[in-house]
Order: C-alpha cells, then structure tokens, then sequence
C-alpha cells in the first residue's frame, strides 16, 4: 500500500511539472516555479505577491508540521501555481525571453525542499538563540521569577503537549501500584483542562474539518497517551488509540494529523506495552536514524514520521531523542547506541545548567540513561545540576530515581 | 619536562639574627627580566627607526604621516591636520594598555599604534573638516619626536628614579635587619564566640547548598577582581580549612562535606569558562581546558585549596581519577584529579621562561606564583612527591632575581613578553614585603621574617595608641570604643568597615598582641554585623572580604602555612559523630590532650529544645565518660563500647562549652 503511494507521489511529482514545462508553454514555466517555490513563478512580474507566496508557504509548512494542517500548504501551493499561470505575460521580450527560455529546471529541483529546510532552520535558530547571552540571562531571570511557583503554575506554562508528555512520564515515574503522591492532582488537572480538548478540537477542525463528537477520537498521540497513563480515559478509548496506533504500522497514533513524533511513539508504546512490537520494529527502521549516525557524537535519531508516504525525517531534539531513547532502551528494544550519541549533549547540558528548560530535560533524560551504561565519568557529571523546575524535567527525574532504585532491564 | 634548573650558590649576607640582608648593589633587573625588556627596547627602537627613514629618507604626504604616526602614535594624523585622530590615537592606546592587563589582549597597543600608522597615510592628502586638503603641519615633524623622547624619557626615568630611590634605603634597612627580630604572631587558639558560630553557619549556607547553586555569591566579570567566584571559593575553602584544624579536628564529618564542596564548585563552567576567552584573546588558542596552560591563578590557587582540604580532612577523595572534570559547554571534558592537577601545576612551572607562568596570558604575577608554589609544597608533604623539593629552587631564584626590589618589596606583576611592570592598583606601589596566602612562611620563611621584620617596623608605636584606648567588659575580655571608616570594597559593589578591621586585627596578630587582636575583632563584628541570616550576609561586606577576613580571625593555632607544612594529622581523643545538617552544626569539638572533648553545638534550623544523640568514636573501649558543663543542665553518663563507641543525647539550647571526659580522670564516678 505504502509502496503504492509512494510510487504515485513520485510519478505525480514528476509529471505534473513536466506537463507543465511541455505543454504549459511560457505560462507552464512559471507555473512550474512556483511549484518548485511558491511565489517564484511571479518574482518577475508580481515580485511582492510572489515573496507573499513565498512568505506564506514557509508558514503554511510551519502549520504543516507543528499541526498537521496540509490543507494550508496545498491552498498555497495551488494557489501559487495558479496565479503563475494567470499572472504574468504569455511571453517576455529580448534578454529576459532568452533568459527564461533556457530556465535551468534542474537547479530549481531542489527549491521546494529548500522551504522545508527554511522552517527546519527556522527551528535550529530558536533552539541556538535561547542559548545566547541575552535570551539565556532573560531565560535565567524568568526561571528566577517563577522559581517559587507551585507546580499547577508550571505545568501551566508548559505547552498543551509537553504538559500531556511530563504527565505521561510522572505517570511512569509512579508506576502502577504507588503510593498516593502528593502532586497527582496537579498532573491530573494538566491533563483534564479544557486547553487539552481545546487544542484537539481546533486542530480536528482546521486540519480535517471534523465537527463535534470526541476531539481526541483519532490522533493526539500526546493526550491520549497522558489520560491512559492516568487511567483518566475508558477502556474503550484506550482500545482506539491502540487502533490508531495500528494503522499507523509504527504502533502509536498520530501526535498530529499524518504526524508521528518520535517520542509519542515511546510513550505511548511504553503506556501500552507495545504489544504488537510495532514501536519495537519502527525503532530499528522507520526511527534508526542509519546506526552509523546513532553511535557517533551529535548523531540523532528522526523526530517524526509521515504517515501518508511512510517517511521519516528531521532530528529529535537532543532532550527528546534522550527521553525516548533511554525509555525504549529500559524496554529492551534497543541497545546501547544511542548513548554514543548523546553523551556529549548530555555531559554539555549539565556544564551549563539548568537556566533553560531543553537543558534542564536533557539532564534528567541523561540520568535515565545512565541506568543502562557503565559510564562513571558521565554518572559524577549529569548527577551534578539540580533538576526540578520544569516540569517535564522533573518528571523525567523522578522516573529516573525510581528507574535506578530498581534493577535494570 | 624540562631540565632541572641548577641551583646557585647561596650569597645573600646574614644578618646577626638570621634575617637575610639585601644587596647593596642590586641589579636593575633579573637576567629574563633583562632580554625581555632589551627585545621590547629593539622593537620600539626599530619602529622609531622604520619612522624616522619614512619621514626623512622616503618623504612625501602619505609617508611622513606613517613616519610621523610610527615615531609617535598618531603623530602622523597632527601631521595631516587632524589634531581629532590624534587625540582618539592617544585615547585607544589608553585603552589599549587597560585591555593589556584586563583581558591580556597584548596586540591591542600594537594594534592601535600601527593602525594609526596605516590609517593617517591613508587619509593623507585627503579631505580635511577643518583645513585644505592638501594641507600638512610641518611643525608634527619636530612635535612627534620630541613626544616620543619625552615618553620614552619618562617612563625610563620614573624607572630609574624608583630604583635609585629603594636603593638609597638599602643601608638603613640592612643596619635593621642585622639586629632585627620579627614579631611572633598570635597563634594562641581564640574560643569560638557567637559571632564566630554566626559567621561559620553562613558559611556553611553557602558551601552545603547545592553543588550547582550559588547563591549568596557575587557574580560579576570573572577575569580580574573581587567578583571573580573562583577567590571567593578559595578564601572560604582556606578560612575553613584553618577552622576545621583549629576548632573542629575532631568533628570532621560536615566540614569535610562543606571543604568538599567548594572545591567541587570550581569545576562549575560558569566559574572557570571565562579562561577560554583569556586564552583565545591572549594566546590565540581556543583550548577550553582550564590547567593546561597559564592561570595560575586557577590551578595553583585551587591547588592549594585541595591540598588544605586534605591536609585537615585527611580526605583522599580528590585522589580519584576524574573527580576534578571540567566540562566544556559542547561536552568536551577535561579530566583531572589531585595528582594530574598538580602536575599540570609543576608542568606549567617547567615551561616558563623565567620561572613564574602567568595568571592571564602574557602576566605573571609574583602573589599567584608563591600559591602555585605552596600548592606544590603541600602536596609533596601529602603524596611524597618531589614537585616542590624539585623546583624549589628555580622559584626562589627567579623571586629574588625578577621580583625582588632593591627595598625588599617584590614586584606585582611582571608581563612575561614584554618584561614590563606597572602598578595596576591592586597592591599600593604595585609591591609587597610578603605574599602568598601566608606571606612566604612555608615556602620561604627567611624571606617571610624579613618581610615581617621591614613591615613591623614602626607598627608597635602605631598600635600604641590603641593599646592605651583598650578597657574591658564585665567579662574581662578587652573592649575598643572605635569604629573604623567604610570603603569600597574590591568590586566596588557596596562600601564596609570590614576590610579596615581585618587589616588592624592582621597588624595585631602581626605584632603578636593576642587582646589587641581580640578587641579588633569584637569591635569590627559590633560595627560590621548586621544580625541577619541566611540568605542575608550575618556581616555587611562581600563574601570575598568576608573570607579574607576569615583567614585571619580564624588563624590559631594553624594557618594555611602550618597546615600545609604539617599535612593530615588523624585527630586524637573522641571524635564526634554526624550531626544532622541543617538542623544543627558543631561548633567546636577538640581534643587537646587526646583523651578529653571540648564540645560545642548549636541548633541552625533546628529548635534549642532539640534532643539529638550525638554519636562518640575513638573512645577508650569500655570507659566511662560523663558529658557536662558549660550551658547544660546536668551531666550525662555515656558509656563506651568495646570499640571505643558511645552515643549520647544533648539538646541542642544546653550544648555549648560541653566537656566529654572518663570520670576517672578526675575521680568522680
């Protein structure tokens, strides 16, 4: 099936743009363009509408990939292309006619991509920049500001997701027959507020147009995971999820439309039990990342899955790839590998500290990683920085303490 | 490893007491001291030359501004009529030589001169603001040679003049030193009071709080100065070390831990990443490692730290490979333990050309280099290793060859390219008599007794003045109506009277008046203390010129010389078990006979109506002691097992000034 639609998305891929260059005339040409970048076809006649194009199909693949929301990305797509045909002139005149008459197609065959790789720069750039002086001094000083939070407020503060995931790993710090804890109801409440259905709904809505009925039915790995762990969501909720998680072939459900995150699939795998080995066997495929990578210094395994084409790509953040790595390897479906990987983002996290939270997290995925490894040097290191701000990061902690009060898998 | 350098024969004259006298006929600088400032003579001369061929043999606008800039800086822009850009020249040199000291940045001056070079050639003959474009001052041609005489003039004269007039005192202060006798300074141990329990709590918040925290720290720039975290750690690791010998050597549990950690907290980045800079900007080498090259006033500093942690701990914690890792911000690591440190200390020391290495880049300072040389000595007393016996030598020759003025004072800094030194500030006329954390007294004493001997003379009339002011309180202990005037502290930060007091105690103890001492110090905490707690300071000063008063008030009957001479010496008598932190602490517990314990403990979080079971070891196996006295209410008998252990229950208001004794001792049963 997977290889059904694979084959039509190339031949689709190629034949679109190829009838347009052949039959499409001067017109296919620019229509062509903007199918390679949105907006190009018109940067000659129409340059602000064409960097408008431009502008809104980085967006559109930001909404794409953080929401799922492909239909965005298709209207700007088809609407590029369409107004490349409609806009310019059906033919230029002297240099710039010959210019465009010899349009050098395969230096544009990677441009498309290229947008892909704005956004995922985009992305490179935040995480970089919160590492600067300035914005890690106003990171250190809000921490400062908000250290006397209780953890409701943190929790609060979290992102819908990251506050669903540190449930489902406190939920894991606790395991099944623990004794009261006195933060429970606060992981419950995080998980039960309004803002978790909330953001389903919005994104059913604007990304498959679903109306009413149970947000959390199909996809929102994340929620979904976080209620089974809390043993909030009924038996038959959590027998769909496992559906879900079938039909992905990689054994979780969708964090967002067509979107498997790499740690979504852990978690929900680890809560479950991965009772078909799906997560198991995607580990080693789907999310190896190429083992030559995995066991070398700043090697990463992917962060998502794209389920129409069944490709992954990206790199997890170090903190995710930590997380999910160390919880799959405490399962036994994995190896050691990964520590190669990540140990010097680990021991670096834990020289600078705690002031920001992706380092913070890092720290506490490392120490659950150290269970697993003989690795004294890293053990004095990472056991150093005081964890417990983010909540995330505290979670993950207090799974790492109970990990290594028992013996390892 | 380089050779071993040859020792020389001993000539310093002896005076009729054993102080040694100074040379009649010193020399104007040491050997390296010398080729250094004769190369530095070569450059400045070819530069003047280069100038004076461009502006008299190759003439021309462009060039004789170049010519004119490199005979003086910026000279060439007067030359161009743009008195502006001369003016900015002079100030970026300024600035230049500021950032020579602050960030080592030894280019900047060079930099600066020869961009004025370029730059004044390169707008010769251009547009003017406020001339003709093409006009020129021929007058500049007169006025940058005779800057650069004048310069030159000055800066060799004021050198002249400084040694001409140490020279003069030469004969009087010999005709002292030959019948001298330094004071003996106070060593007597001085009962812990309130204010001392006070002052060692703080400490104790500040070191036992997390490893990565640190709050109640100053944090400021890292490169220079009193908001460095790196001295703030080693003045509290040295004060309490000298507190964990003198009054606590038989309670070592919790200051071992609060030692510990002090040390531990150096390996923090944010204490030690500011090298890093340093290096790429002074060496241009981008190495984050923090011991491999210079920064003494890291590695020998920290050195001696953990030399003193083991000296009194007996600790052998830091002997651990890899318990001294650094860790870089991408992971790198840098693993060191105590003996890797130490010989990454000696290493350095081999490969200096003059003997010293530098704290930053290109700055040798003498005061680091005599830590660096007693981290050295104290850890060959600990280990048996031969670093300090090996090398002894080579420092002493180049402290008394490149350092040491004709007056006995020695040099600050020296810059270890250049040979040049300058007073920066930091010590008054950028000298002293004595350095180190302990004056020289173990790694030179001779050279310590002189310094004592030259810097007491005089004092006892100063002191005379206060002795006579001195009365006493209802208790008997001596009273001084006195409060000594703020100042700013080194970083600037806030204004105390701190700094004064721990410098008039330091004269007392100096001159071996232990109630002068004794009065200096109640009066300081009466004007100084604030009555606050953690987080608060307990006294109104930084934590550096709190430590550094410390050191002082806690240094008897050991100092970090003694100590460091001495090594670990296991504790005789009982020795007083864990007390839970923070509910309480030991304040004093010490044996001074080995089979009796003065105790004392105090509640820190803890209620006075705190019972706690105090466990004894090291007790005479199967005696019976009874612990009394001092605040408590009655006496408990406590009963030693047959391995010497008992466990007694105190509480914690009744618990200072108690006394654990064998009740045969004095018949009582």
């Amino acid at each position: 099936m997977l290889d059904r639609r694979r084959l039509a998305a190339l031949a689709l891929a190629v034949a679109v743009p190829l009838g347009l260059a052949v039959f499409g005339g001067h017109r296919g040409d620019h229509m062509v363009r903007s199918l390679l970048v949105p907006g190009a076809g018109l940067y000659g006649e129409a340059p602000l509408l064409g960097a408008t194009l431009t502008a809104l199909a980085v967006a559109a693949v930001g909404a794409w990939m953080v929401w799922g929301f492909d239909v965005g990305l298709v209207a700007v797509m088809i609407a590029a292309v369409v107004l490349s045909g409609v806009v310019p002139p059906a033919q230029h005149g002297g240099a710039i006619s010959q210019e465009i008459a010899q349009p050098g197609p395969t230096s544009a065959a990677h441009e498309f991509p290229l947008v892909v790789l704005v956004v995922a720069w985009l992305g490179w750039v935040r995480m970089v920049a919160r590492r600067l002086p300035p914005l890690r001094w106003w990171a250190e000083r809000r921490r400062r500001a908000t250290a006397d939070d209780d953890l409701a407020a943190r929790l609060e503060a979290l992102s819908t997701v990251d506050r669903c995931r540190a449930a489902t790993i406190r939920a894991l710090g606790l395991g099944t027959d623990h004794e009261p804890a006195p933060d429970e109801l606060a992981w419950r409440d995080a998980i039960t507020s309004p803002a978790v259905t909330q953001r389903a709904r919005r994104i059913g809505w604007w990304c498959r147009g679903r109306w009413g009925g149970d947000p959390l039915r199909v996809d929102h790995a994340a929620a979904r995971t976080a209620l089974a762990a809390w043993h909030v969501s009924t038996a038959a909720a959590r027998r769909a999820a496992c559906d879900d998680a079938a039909r992905s072939g990689v054994g979780a459900p969708p964090s967002e439309p067509t979107w498997v995150r790499l740690i979504d699939l852990v978690l929900f795998a680890r809560v479950t039990g991965d009772p078909d080995h799906l997560a198991r066997r995607s580990l080693g495929s789907h999310f190896a990342g190429g083992h030559a990578r995995i066991g070398r210094p700043g090697g990463r395994r992917p962060a998502w899955y794209w389920t129409p084409l069944g490709v992954s790509g990206g790199r997890s953040e170090p903190w995710e790839h930590a997380t999910a790595t160390a919880l799959a390897r405490d399962a036994g479906w994995i190896g050691d590998d990964d520590w190669a990987a990540l140990r010097r983002p680990v021991l670096g996290a834990a020289a600078r500290g705690t002031a920001i939270a992706d380092d913070e997290r890092l720290i506490a995925a490392g120490r659950l990683w150290l269970r697993h490894v003989d690795d004294a040097e890293a053990r004095r290191i990472v056991g150093r920085p005081t964890v417990g701000h983010d909540p995330l990061a505290f979670a993950l902690d207090q799974l790492a303490t109970r990990m290594n009060r028992e013996p390892a898998a | 490893m380089t050779a071993l350098h040859e020792p020389r024969p001993a000539t310093t004259p002896i005076g009729q007491t054993g102080l040694p006298l100074l040379s009649e006929a010193p020399p104007r600088m040491g050997p390296v001291t010398r080729r250094l400032v004769r190369r530095t003579a070569l450059t400045v001369a070819a530069i003047e030359i280069v100038g004076l061929l461009l502006t008299l043999v190759v003439g021309g606008d462009r060039a004789t501004a170049a010519g004119l800039s490199l005979i003086f800086p910026g000279a060439g822009f007067l030359f161009a009529t743009m008195p502006e850009l001369f003016a900015l020249t002079l100030v970026a040199c300024a600035i230049s030589i500021v950032l020579w000291w602050a960030i080592s940045a030894v280019w900047a001056l060079p930099l600066s001169w020869l961009t004025s070079a370029a730059v004044s050639a390169a707008l010769a003959g251009g547009p003017r603001w406020w001339t003709d474009a093409d006009a020129t001052w021929g007058w500049a041609r007169i006025v940058a040679p005779v800057l650069a005489v004048v310069a030159i003039g000055a800066t060799v004269g004021s050198f002249e003049r400084r040694y001409r007039a140490k020279r003069a005192k030469v004969p009087a202060l010999n005709a002292f030193l030959t019948t001298a006798r330094p004071p003996e300074p106070v060593r007597e141990f001085r009962a812990p009071d309130d204010m001392d329990a006070e002052l060692q709590r703080w400490c104790y918040e500040l070191a036992l709080q997390p490893i990565d925290q640190f709050d109640g720290f100053e944090w400021g720039e890292q490169f220079h100065g009193g908001t460095c975290v790196r001295y703030q750690l080693n003045y509290l690791g040295w004060a309490l070390s000298q507190y964990a010998a003198n009054a606590l050597p038989n309670a070592p549990t919790e200051i071992e831990r609060v030692l510990r950690n002090l040390v531990l907290k150096q390996t923090d980045l944010r204490v030690w990443s500011y090298w890093r800079t340093l290096n790429l900007l002074g060496n241009f080498n981008g190495d984050p490692d923090p011991l491999v090259r210079d920064n003494i006033m890291f590695s020998g500093f920290t050195g001696d730290q953990i030399n003193l942690y083991e000296a009194v701990t007996g600790s052998t914690h830091f002997d651990e490979p890899g318990s001294l890792t650094f860790v870089w911000h991408d992971g790198r690591t840098f693993s060191y333990d105590h003996h890797t440190w130490m010989d990454a200390v000696r290493r350095n020391f081999d490969e200096s050309e003059s003997g010293f290495f530098p704290c930053e880049p290109g700055w040798a300072f003498a005061a680091c280099n005599t830590i660096g040389a007693q981290s050295l000595l104290g850890y060959e007393v600990l280990h048996g290793r031969p670093l300090w016996s090996e090398y002894q030598q080579r420092w002493r020759d180049t402290l008394d060859d490149e350092y040491l003025l004709p007056d006995g004072n020695y040099a600050n800094i020296r810059c270890t390219r250049t040979g040049l030194s300058w007073d920066t500030g930091e010590t008054p006329g950028g000298e002293y008599l004595m350095t180190g954390s302990n004056g020289f007294v173990d790694v030179a004493p001779d050279l310590a007794d002189r310094g004592r001997a030259i810097a007491s003379r005089g004092l006892d009339e100063k002191l005379a003045g206060l002795r006579a002011s001195l009365t006493h309180d209802d208790d008997g202990r001596p009273h001084l109506d006195l409060e000594l005037p703020e100042d700013h502290e080194r970083n600037r930060v806030r204004r105390t009277a701190l700094g004064a007091w721990t410098k008039l105690a330091g004269a007392a103890r100096l001159m071996g008046d232990a109630e002068l001492l004794d009065a200096c110090l109640r009066a300081g905490d009466r004007q100084c203390a604030t009555g606050e707690r953690w987080p608060e300071r307990p006294v109104a000063a930084g934590v550096q010129t709190m430590a550094g008063h410390l050191i002082n008030r806690w240094a008897g009957p050991h100092n970090t010389a003694s100590l460091n001479l001495r090594g670990y010496v296991a504790p005789e008598g009982p020795i007083v078990g864990p007390v839970p932190w923070p509910q309480a602490m030991v304040t004093v517990a010490r044996s001074t006979d080995g089979v009796t314990l003065d105790l004392s403990l105090r509640a820190v979080e803890g209620d006075p109506s705190d019972e706690l079971t105090v466990e004894f070891t090291n007790l005479e196996p199967g005696a019976r002691y009874r612990l009394g006295g001092g605040a408590s209410r009655g006496e408990v008998a406590v009963q030693a097992d047959a391995n010497g252990v008992a466990a007694a229950a105190v509480v914690l208001g009744e618990a200072v000034g108690l006394r654990l004794q064998p009740v045969n001792l004095d018949g009582s049963p």
